[in-house]
């Protein structure tokens, strides 16, 4: 019998390992760990639950999609588990379910008097490929996401006052909302920066 | 920033949001321009990180919707019940098959080949006795085995690789995890001789050997 070394690797059992790295999170799934899988959802939910509405699709159908996409990422996670690009993954396959739609809403459409808006909407959906730009631009936005949500409870909150939030809140008001001096918001945003720069450089993202 | 750059990540934040002002941003912008590589590095990173949690438009799925996600592993787990395998040969015990193999003492080291099967795998496993780690304090050696084993598909599912996930447990603890060559192969070298559970899973089923025995002589 030909015997070839294996490593000490993707051990589901092994308590050290709570990794956040796509492979580490794919082996503790495979593995039945319910915490690991809810982890992997939670990391990649804004990347697939957005897509549909980037091809115009209403609330209704990108939630059949997210759900579809989770599930087909759950039966293909032994083969994703060496896959250095699980978001491409996702994005490809969350496209295709949306191709799926698109076509399905437009042969309604044509098929029927207009029944609804919705089904109305379906001719005029456009179910060619998202545009490279707009790949990248998704795929940013879940890396940033992702480490954002590693930052301490604390910095989120600055952090999200300061760049996610729409509202344009002034430092004043981000300060009172979190309980500090509008003067400490300048130097808390720099130091939750900076620990946001460590984990991306810490996954080799920054 | 360099270590003598006087600068630091607050100013550079500032300048970016558009908080400097004045003799302040006068003064970075005359920094900059000394082609100072550290604070033109920061100054790319923060500014395309800023722009990119300002610009983000993407939606978080309701919680219900998130729920319903999270509990399809939980839901798929009866489906990867625990499947055990079969003893069908051992060469110590002259289980199963007649064996020509009883205690086979290869050269100085006893060798013991198991197999184990089940309706979609068998793993066939060759223990051999390693060399034994003297202990202190005159205790007797502690009796340690190499293991080989190879997980093969039952006839007529041989396409494709057979990479498998392997884990042996003792109790609750993981003493090995790994992955098989292509051709469904893997070594563990100096185990305890001890009892062990051997779990193997794949893309296409899995098995559970309980009460591995890795000795190589009778008790």
């Amino acid at each position: 019998m030909l015997a070839s070394r294996v490593t000490h690797q993707n051990c589901p059992n092994s308590p050290a390992r709570r990794s956040q790295s796509d492979g580490g999170l794919i082996a503790e799934c495979l593995a039945g760990d319910e915490q690991a899988w809810k982890n992997l959802v939670e990391k990649y939910n804004r990347l697939i639950y957005s897509i549909p509405f980037r091809y115009g699709l209403p609330d209704s159908e990108a939630a059949d999609i997210f759900q579809s996409v989770c599930l087909k990422l759950l039966e293909n996670l032994p083969k994703l588990r060496d896959s250095s690009k699980l978001s491409s993954w996702l994005i490809t396959t969350t496209s295709r379910e949306c191709w799926g739609v698109i076509r399905r809403l437009a042969t309604i459409s044509r098929g029927h008097d207009y029944a609804d808006d919705e089904e109305r909407h379906g001719e005029q959906l456009d179910p060619s490929p998202l545009p490279e730009e707009t790949i990248l631009e998704l795929e940013e936005q879940q890396t940033m996401a992702h480490a954002f949500r590693l930052l301490p409870e604390r910095c989120q909150h600055l952090l999200w006052y300061l760049y996610y939030d729409k509202t344009g809140l002034s430092y004043a008001e981000i300060g009172r909302r979190l309980g500090i001096p509008e003067g400490s918001v300048g130097p808390s945003r720099a130091r939750c920066l900076g620990k946001l720069r460590a984990l991306l450089e810490e996954a080799d993202l920054a | 920033m360099k270590r003598n750059c006087d600068e630091t990540l607050e100013t550079l934040a500032d300048y970016v949001d558009g908080k400097l002002e004045g003799e302040g941003r006068a003064r970075l912008e005359s920094h900059l321009a000394t082609d100072c590589q550290q604070c033109q590095q920061t100054l790319g990173w923060l500014s395309r990180t800023i722009n990119v949690m300002r610009n983000d438009t993407s939606l978080a799925p309701p919680r219900p919707l998130m729920n319903r996600a999270v509990k399809l592993l939980k839901e798929r787990k009866p489906q990867s019940k625990r499947t055990v395998a079969s003893l069908f040969f051992d060469s110590l015990f002259g289980t199963g098959l007649q064996s020509s193999l009883v205690g086979v003492r290869s050269g100085p080291t006893m060798t013991r080949q198991v197999l184990y099967g089940t309706e979609e795998l068998d793993v066939d496993l060759l223990i051999e006795e390693a060399e034994a780690f003297e202990l202190a304090f005159g205790l007797p050696p502690l009796s340690r085995v190499n293991l080989m084993g190879q997980v093969l598909r039952r006839s007529g599912k041989q396409d494709g690789s057979l990479n498998y996930d392997i884990a042996i447990m003792r109790g609750h603890e993981c003493v090995f995890c790994g992955r098989t060559s292509p051709l469904g192969e893997f070594t563990v070298d100096n185990l305890s001789s001890d009892s062990y559970e051997l779990q193997v899973s794949g893309e296409d089923g899995g098995l559970v050997i309980e009460g591995l025995e890795l000795k190589t002589s009778k008790p």
